[in-house]
């Protein structure tokens, strides 16, 4: 009989990683949260089915669905998660694993940062204060380039300059797996004498230096800042509700960037034997790795467009040649992956050699020669239906060529 | 002073080097071959690596060259020459060799003969260089193309693709009259049935990659039958440098090593040869003369065998031909005609206006009703100069030019060849091109046999004032017919060597 774990919050960026991590420890994971027929939100009532013979429950899911002009003491995280922890203790689970940040504070600068400081506070004063375990968990990275990381990675490899707020203030970041690794940690250790735990890099370093580090990482150069005072950056969010036809930016998440200062995290880290990588190796190494599956997804898509079903040769060759030719990764789009197809509205034509998909495409088409059977061929109507589909394409992609160049 | 080295040191291991070679050593004369190569790639069997190149060299974007000598194996055997020869071309692509077999590795393997009329102002007669034509060919292994409609006689045949056998039978249906259009089938240097080392061609058509069978001759086959004899000696990764004499001719390589022969045979290939003579001929403002052919490449549409598929064949030449297309001596050309369906396709969809996808689907449709024809004019039409690079010392530059009136002859041409074109049923496509000189590799008339002073050789090949250095590659070919030459150039220095293990040179001890 495998140990129940119950997840709130489990199709997030952390939740996502430590069910697939519970898993794979043999654990009978029940996702309380948007999963098809039955969906729980938090400040449902849980089902008590759901809960019963539990192990633990860890409570990730976090509600942003709050009215601006709503009291703070009335945010349906506080009520819900009270609701949660007393229901587990009623229903015997014997830990209940708070899942908080390292930017809880009485006084934070951000909603988010009081809220979790007066949900602690108040599971600390709950009925199901014994079984509560805190985890406040630093700044997450690695993974799936989703969540906060995955805008952080993408900023810092925009360009060589950057305008910015909070640089200054320091950030503790730690690896998606080793949150996870600490939350099952927390979820199935017995008797710690903590119950607020620090799940966060030892030495702060600071927000700029991380972003330096994303920015390293994903092979580009340094990176310089253009330091934006935060009155500024919150004018800017208040002009982009006022502005038509500008995405709104929530002041919540500026303020977040502001910050807080770091917290001491080095006795959890050793009571849950955590032993934290360095992020720049760990990122360098993530970071290659992908590219080198996004390089050869691509390779794959390339030669199935030109419709040829890859061997393992044929995709070692063209993934080799694209590195060569400085065209791994092109780019390619999830969506292109997984339909070549698609590549027949941005090709264009054979001849326009310096076009890095023309160029790709070529090397594709190579890769494969030493395989191909002579002798096998289009139709007569096959081959007009290609010639002429392609002249029907060819306005748009005109338009659309310029996106791979 | 030690002994010396060999009887004979020949440079080079081209098709002039070894063909030279056996009537010495069948003589029992010492020879030593100096080869700026080695036979490391000579045993690839990958189809892959032949097409992409052990180190997927090819997967390079497309350079616009031909696709001939884009390939692995055309790439793998000009890379040196053209990184250590030292020689430049000024609107003149220089062609040489420093590999194993040298050109003879890509050569196009099409066999012409001279006859009394081509060779009257040389210092030779027919009747000798015809002996040795059939010396070089009995060695070499020719086969003729033919028509599989047509009975062969006793002559070795290899099938002709389809198209170019239907505009074969168009043209026998319609000759002209004044025999001024030639059409015949090719012939080339390719087995039709397997010899000892050497498997019969497969008509896989991959002659561009290398033939991985060895049916197409090169002439590394014969350093192998060569090296049997106790008398020859092969020497790897030699590239010679220098030539100096004192009592007798001493070769210094690159590599600082020395050897010493009463006799140096030079078949360095033109370009090699005059490069290792610069310091021994009086290279003025002038330079020296080269001859080479100015090459047409024709795009042909034989509409009737649209979206036919092609018969399994060999990608090298299908059909012969030749035109005298005026009265003048030089109005003579010949060429080849090639069927571009056993071409790789790459270098035609990148040319193609079309997306990749389409690209292909277009040229697999036309590919079988493609040919194209390969023109060649006299070595006269050419102005190609080697001269002494004064800035960089040793280094040579070629340029390269063509004849007064080139210009004419060809409008002349064109308009010759579009009416044969017509007759065949042919559409010529927009896209013919005159190579660069040089692309052609048909060189000769460098040193002429026959030619007095310092840019002369004897009828032996002997270098004026140089006793003892002897030339047999195209350099001393005294003109350049429109014909392939490469037959010759062997049969040439087969008859030197015969020559020369006649005379009474006292075998070196």
């Amino acid at each position: 009989m495998a140990p129940r774990l119950i997840i709130t919050g489990s199709t997030g960026y952390i939740g996502a990683r430590l069910v697939a991590m519970a898993r794979e420890r043999g654990f009978d994971v029940v996702e309380l949260g948007r999963r098809p027929g039955a969906t729980w939100r938090i400040g449902d009532e849980p089902a008590a089915s759901d809960l019963e013979g539990g192990v633990a429950v860890v409570h990730l899911a976090h509600s942003w669905a709050t009215p601006p002009e709503a009291a703070e003491e009335e945010n349906v995280n506080i009520s819900g998660t009270l609701k949660l922890a007393e229901a587990a203790k009623a229903a015997g689970v014997p830990r209940f694993v708070f899942a908080s940040s390292t930017s809880s504070r009485k006084v934070a600068l951000n909603v988010y940062g009081r809220t979790k400081f007066r949900i602690e506070d108040h599971l600390a004063s709950s009925k199901a204060a014994p079984i509560v375990r805190i985890a406040r968990i630093g700044l997450v990275y690695g993974g799936p380039r989703t969540a906060m990381y995955g805008l952080m990675a993408k900023l810092a490899a925009l360009s060589p300059i950057l305008p910015m707020i909070g640089l200054s203030r320091k950030v503790q970041p730690i690896h998606l797996d080793e949150v996870a690794a600490g939350l099952l940690a927390l979820a199935t250790g017995e008797n710690q004498p903590l119950q607020t735990f620090v799940l966060a890099q030892e030495k702060p370093i600071s927000f700029a230096a991380w972003l330096r580090i994303l920015r390293r990482a994903q092979g580009k150069g340094n990176l310089h800042f253009i330091p934006v005072p935060l009155t500024a950056a919150l004018l800017a969010c208040r002009m982009t509700k006022l502005l038509p036809l500008i995405p709104t930016v929530d002041p919540e998440r500026v303020l977040g960037l502001a910050g807080a200062a770091p917290m001491e995290s080095g006795e959890s880290l050793r009571l849950l034997k955590l032993n934290l990588s360095d992020p720049a190796t760990a990122l360098a190494g993530e970071f290659d790795q992908t590219d080198e599956e996004q390089s050869r997804s691509e390779a794959q898509a390339l030669l199935r467009y030109l419709g040829i079903a890859p061997t393992e040769i044929q995709l070692q060759r063209l993934c080799e040649g694209l590195r060569r030719e400085g065209l791994s990764p092109l780019g390619l789009s999830p969506a292109m992956i997984r339909h070549p197809g698609l590549l027949a509205l941005f090709e264009p034509p054979a001849n326009r050699t310096r076009h890095r998909l023309a160029q790709a495409l070529y090397l594709a088409d190579l890769a494969s020669e030493p395989e191909r059977r002579p002798g096998k061929k289009a139709g007569f109507f096959g081959a007009i239906l290609a010639i002429s589909s392609d002249v029907l394409l060819f306005p748009l992609r005109a338009l659309l060529a310029g996106r791979y160049r | 002073m030690n002994a010396p080295d060999a009887d004979f040191i020949i440079i080079g291991s081209g098709p002039a080097g070894v063909s030279a070679a056996f009537p010495l050593i069948a003589a029992g004369r010492r020879v030593l071959m100096l080869d700026g190569g080695d036979d490391a790639g000579s045993q690839e069997e990958s189809r892959s690596v032949r097409v992409l190149g052990s180190n997927l060299e090819s997967l390079r974007t497309d350079d616009g060259s031909s696709p001939k000598l884009q390939t692995p194996a055309a790439r793998g055997i000009l890379e040196s020459f053209r990184d250590q020869s030292g020689i430049t071309g000024n609107g003149f692509f220089p062609i040489g060799s420093l590999a194993r077999g040298g050109l003879s590795n890509i050569w196009g393997a099409q066999i012409s003969y001279l006859d009394a009329e081509d060779i009257a102002a040389w210092p030779i007669d027919i009747a000798s260089l015809q002996r040795s034509y059939e010396h070089v060919a009995k060695r070499i292994g020719i086969s003729r193309n033919a028509d599989s409609a047509t009975g062969a006689d006793s002559e070795p045949v290899l099938p002709l693709g389809a198209t170019a056998a239907h505009v074969l039978h168009r043209h026998q249906a319609a000759k002209p009259a004044d025999g001024s259009f030639r059409l015949f089938p090719a012939i080339n240097a390719i087995l039709s049935e397997a010899r000892p080392g050497r498997a019969a061609c497969d008509l896989r058509g991959d002659c561009l990659y290398g033939c991985p069978s060895g049916a197409i001759y090169d002439s590394r086959q014969d350093l192998l039958l060569l090296r049997k004899s106790p008398h020859f000696r092969l020497l790897d990764n030699m590239r010679a440098v220098s030539l100096t004499r004192s009592s007798r001719w001493t070769v210094g390589t690159a590599d600082g090593s020395s050897f010493s022969a009463p006799r140096i045979i030079l078949a360095a290939g033109v370009l090699g040869t005059a490069a290792l003579l610069a310091d021994l001929l009086p290279l003025g403002e002038q330079g020296l003369r080269l001859l080479n052919s100015p090459t047409l490449a024709v795009p042909l549409l034989c509409p009737t065998r649209l979206s036919r598929s092609p018969t399994p064949t060999h990608s090298l030449a299908q059909l012969g031909l030749s035109l005298r297309y005026g009265s003048g001596a030089s109005d003579y050309v010949t060429g080849a005609i090639y069927e571009v369906g056993s071409l790789p396709a790459q270098s035609f969809i990148n040319r193609m206006p079309l997306g990749r996808k389409a690209g292909r689907a277009a040229f697999e449709t036309i590919a079988s009703s493609l040919l194209v024809a390969t023109i060649y004019y006299p070595g006269d039409q050419s102005r190609s100069y080697i001269h002494r690079d004064a800035a960089m010392g040793k280094r040579l530059t070629v340029s390269g030019g063509f004849a007064e009136g080139f210009g004419l002859r060809a409008e002349a041409l064109k308009n010759a060849l579009r009416r044969e074109w017509k007759r065949l049923g042919l559409i010529q496509l927009p896209g013919a091109s005159l190579a660069e000189p040089g692309i052609d590799a048909h060189f000769a008339g460098t040193l002429p046999m026959g030619a007095t002073g310092a840019f002369g050789t004897s009828s032996d090949g002997e270098l004026n004032h140089h006793p003892g250095l002897y030339i047999v590659d195209g350099s001393i070919i005294p003109d350049l017919s429109s014909k392939y030459i490469t037959m010759t150039i062997m049969a040439n220095a087969d008859r030197v060597a015969h020559r020369l293990a006649a005379t009474e040179a006292k075998p070196a001890l």
